[in-house]
């Protein structure tokens, strides 16, 4: 409880001195009129007969003098505002969570957005604190903008200088003890926030038109073509229509409310690099979804000298991969760099090794010492454990249960290697940068299940476009994003300056607020990173607060304590008003 | 006369037309009384009226004049002719003077002045001995014995000059008037009789002196009905009294209930001993109230 943000004992204070007062005044009030009657004769008969009920008439007084206390009580009571302020009781202390989801720029029937609202509601939580107050304000990124202060001015001040950032809502740790915490959200980024905290609702229902999937992928039985798939969905509850812009095509689209229009398109011709997509809804009230961006792969097909005596499953995998040269090599033929981008070997290996990137799997330990790994030792049935799963090669790739029979581990992976799968303490497959990059895998496709797990050939594609250098797009969406490369450098494709990145525990993190193409770049490694909204973020309408199931306080009901102490002094008061004109009471 | 009357209309708003309807009317005494004068009333004594009351053996020292020979004739015995002697009744008119009378304007006072000197006129116009006395904790002013319409002006002017005050002392007042010889008569007592001590203990004065008493009650619709709400302190206008009370609908109904029961008291009284009992509100008009509500009360006739 908060008398006007401050404690508690000015509540206390006020009390007693008003319950003084009303005593006082009780006690003092004017006496009653003097009315001059002809004879008391036939009063102090009546009076006499009534002399039973003299009890009752000296409790009316003490009724009365309790009515009128606790109709003073009431009264200070809502003058106090009282709130309820969690566990906790302190001096008055609000801990504000702005939720800066990027629906929060959904535009309202009033063309402000949610946020525009939100900060209106924040102004108004400082503005009913005391200017004793201590007042916190974070964001559902998960950080704590500013700790608890009293200087008002500098929250107001950090207020204006927020903003909504694509990315999931987290409740953010605040400290709770005697505070109250106020929730302001649309409800749509589902942030869940701890019990006891008051959540209040800028959501209001919007139309909305995005794109929820765009994306371009080569098409596997033709080494120079591609395909792009486009997703646009009706997230309103009214019919809308929308013109959707693509490179070198435009589509007039009608959607039903929930439709979803799909289409794949032949890409081919689309140019190289970053393109885009761009559509115009009427009425649109979240843009962020507007538009939506792709990578066109490099169309020329990667050379893999297979080294003949490999798997069979291996050599049907290559086969099948698009945008693949496949040739199958004799040990003894030399490989060139000139015919070939990269080789394979898979238990045979070429008589010299060539100078090219390449994907092997020996278990030979001579091999592996020509490869740079002289401390090899045969092992027998080893347990594998994924070690670097954000390696490019491990994407999508898991490995934990691929059970090999024979096998030998590497004590030393060396300086540039980076280890991706373990047996015990030694490295069973690394990825090597350079000079030449080499994924090596110290056992044989068929002493392993390798080839019959779901994975193999996501591995194989991984592994080519990496040994290549040709990195496969990711997909992300906008927000805080992360690549599995340490110390990166990161720009957009389309060109200007690097953006600003953060370390985070070996890869590298940026933020992306708008849909773009980045590449990564660390040393050797590359990564290309396709950014666009979440689909999850463009239903603007999907909010447990729309359907009133969640309390969304107004503006009186926030307050209604005092409300309902109000009403009941106003009750009381009816009340004796009532009695005393039945003389019930005095 | 004339003087009285244009007095009277001055000072009483006695109009001529009013007074002579006065004259039409005269008191009635359901007892017989002995008077001082002859007048126009039968008195039990047998006198030299004109009225043949009886006849009575002649004695010595009789007026032979008055021996009826022709029962001498016939009866051979010497009769004297008796008559009925018409005499004059005495009237006590006592007013209340307690404040009790003067409350709310004073409106109860004034219509008891009225009702005094109606009667009083119509005593004196029957040759009656009218006898006027206000009172409150004792006699405060008296009257003697008037008669005859032209001792009107002097009873106005005796009504004009009294000032009402104290508290009610019925008894007393009545026994300090009573202390000194007054011939049996009709007492009329007008008053509102709220006295605190009760007013039977007055009456009592008068019963136990064998006079016949007319009680006029003064009555009032706001003392029986009073428009008070709220806590209040009430005063007595007589003894300044006070008593603090929270008028509610149950206090209300409760004391008129108390005024009803009064009234009835006064009357179960009065009719007990044969009194007169007149209750008279005030707020019918004064006239209607001799020329109607006293005649049907068979005071007048």
């Amino acid at each position: 409880m908060t008398l006007l943000g401050v404690s508690g004992w000015p509540l206390v204070m006020l009390a007693a001195t008003a319950t003084t007062a009303v005593v006082w005044l009780f006690f003092i009030r004017p006496r009653h009129p003097v009315v001059v009657v002809p004879s008391l004769v036939l009063w102090r008969r009546v009076l006499a007969e009534r002399k039973p009920d003299s009890l009752i008439e000296r409790l009316r007084r003490l009724v009365s003098l309790l009515i009128a206390l606790l109709m003073t009580w009431l009264l200070v009571g809502a003058l106090a505002r009282p709130e309820r302020t969690g566990r906790g009781r302190g001096p008055g202390r609000l801990a504000l969570v702005l939720d800066t989801s990027s629906t929060m720029l959904t535009r309202a029937a009033d063309g402000r957005t949610r946020w525009d609202h939100a900060l209106d509601e924040a102004r108004r939580e400082i503005a009913r604190t005391s200017p004793a107050s201590e007042v916190l304000i974070a964001d559902t990124g998960g950080r704590a903008i500013l700790p608890y202060t009293t200087d008002l001015s500098l929250v107001r001040w950090t207020l204006d200088r927020l903003a909504p950032r694509p990315g999931s809502g987290v409740f953010p740790p605040v400290d709770r003890a005697g505070a109250r915490v106020v929730l302001i959200t649309d409800g749509v980024a589902g942030v869940t926030p701890p019990a006891g905290t008051t959540v209040v609702s800028v959501f209001e229902p919007a139309i909305n038109l995005g794109i929820t999937r765009f994306a371009v992928r080569a098409v596997r039985a033709e080494s120079t073509s591609d395909e792009a798939d486009i997703e646009v969905t009706n997230f309103s509850r009214v019919r809308r229509q929308a013109r959707l812009e693509l490179p070198g095509a435009e589509r007039r689209l009608q959607l039903a409310p929930g439709e979803i229009f799909h289409e794949t398109l032949d890409a081919s011709e689309w140019p190289e690099g970053e393109i885009g997509a761009r559509l115009e809804a009427d009425g649109d009230a979240y843009p962020l979804d507007d538009e939506a961006r792709a990578y066109v792969p490099r169309r020329r097909a990667v050379r893999l000298a297979l080294v003949r005596g490999a798997s069979r499953a291996l050599e049907t995998v290559l086969g099948l991969m698009p945008r693949v040269e496949l040739s199958i090599v004799e040990p003894t033929s030399p490989i060139r760099r000139e015919a070939a981008d990269a080789w394979i070997a898979d238990g045979v290996m070429p008589a010299s090794i060539p100078d090219v990137p390449a994907l092997v799997f020996t278990s030979n330990t001579g091999t592996l010492a020509a490869l740079g790994f002289g401390a090899a030792r045969p092992v027998a049935a080893p347990v594998l454990d994924v070690r670097d799963a954000d390696h490019p090669l491990m994407r999508g790739v898991a490995l934990g249960d691929v059970q090999v029979a024979r096998a030998a581990v590497l004590e030393h992976a060396g300086a540039d290697a980076r280890v991706l799968v373990t047996a015990g303490p030694a490295a069973l497959a690394l990825a090597i940068g350079r000079p030449v990059r080499r994924v090596v895998f110290a056992f044989e496709v068929d002493d392993s299940d390798l080839a019959t797990q779901r994975a193999f050939p996501v591995f194989i594609q991984n592994a080519i476009d990496w040994l290549a250098g040709e990195p496969s797009s990711l997909s992300r969406p906008t927000g805080e994003v992360a690549v599995s490369l340490p110390d990166a450098r990161v720009r957009a494709v389309a060109g200007g300056a690097p953006v600003g990145t953060r370390p985070l525990l070996g890869a590298t993190v940026f933020d992306a607020e708008r849909p773009a193409v980045f590449v990564a770049e660390s040393g050797t490694l590359r990564q290309l990173v396709v950014v666009n909204p979440s689909p999850a973020a463009s239903d603007v309408n999907r909010s447990p607060l729309a359907r009133g199931d969640a309390r969304r306080d107004r503006p009186g009901a926030r307050s209604g304590l005092w409300v309902y102490l109000l009403l009941g002094s106003l009750v009381i008061a009816g009340a004796e008003w009532w009695t005393y004109h039945r003389r019930l009471t005095v | 006369v004339p003087d009285a009357q244009a007095l009277a209309a001055d000072e009483l708003l006695f109009d001529a037309a009013f007074l002579k309807k006065l004259e039409y009317l005269h008191v009635v005494s359901r007892r017989v009384f002995a008077g001082h004068f002859r007048a126009e009333r039968r008195a039990r004594t047998r006198g030299s009226g004109q009225e043949f009351a009886d006849h009575r053996e002649y004695t010595p020292g009789d007026d032979f004049r008055r021996i009826d020979w022709l029962a001498y004739q016939r009866l051979e015995r010497l009769l004297i002719r008796l008559f009925e002697e018409e005499q004059d009744l005495p009237i006590y008119l006592f007013v209340d003077c307690s404040r009790s009378m003067t409350h709310d304007n004073r409106p109860r006072f004034q219509y008891g002045l009225k009702v005094a000197a109606a009667l009083c006129y119509i005593g004196l116009a029957e040759l009656d001995r009218v006898t006027l006395a206000g009172y409150a904790e004792r006699v405060v002013a008296e009257l003697p014995a008037q008669r005859g319409k032209a001792r009107i002006l002097k009873v106005f002017r005796f009504l004009g000059s009294l000032e009402p005050g104290g508290a009610t002392d019925t008894r007393e007042a009545l026994r300090g008037f009573c202390a000194v010889h007054r011939s049996r008569g009709i007492s009329v007592i007008i008053s509102d009789f709220l006295d605190p001590a009760g007013f039977e203990r007055g009456l009592d004065v008068l019963r136990s002196l064998q006079h016949d008493v007319v009680a006029i009650h003064l009555t009032s619709r706001t003392d029986a009905v009073p428009d008070l709400r709220g806590d209040l302190v009430l005063v007595d206008a007589e003894t300044s009294g006070r008593c603090e009370v929270g008028i509610t609908p149950a206090i209300l109904a409760a004391y008129e209930r108390a005024h009803r029961v009064h009234s009835e008291e006064l009357a179960a009284y009065c009719w007990r001993h044969r009194f007169g009992y007149l209750p008279t509100p005030i707020e019918i008009p004064f006239e209607d109230a001799i020329l109607k509500l006293f005649r049907q009360g068979r005071f007048l006739t």
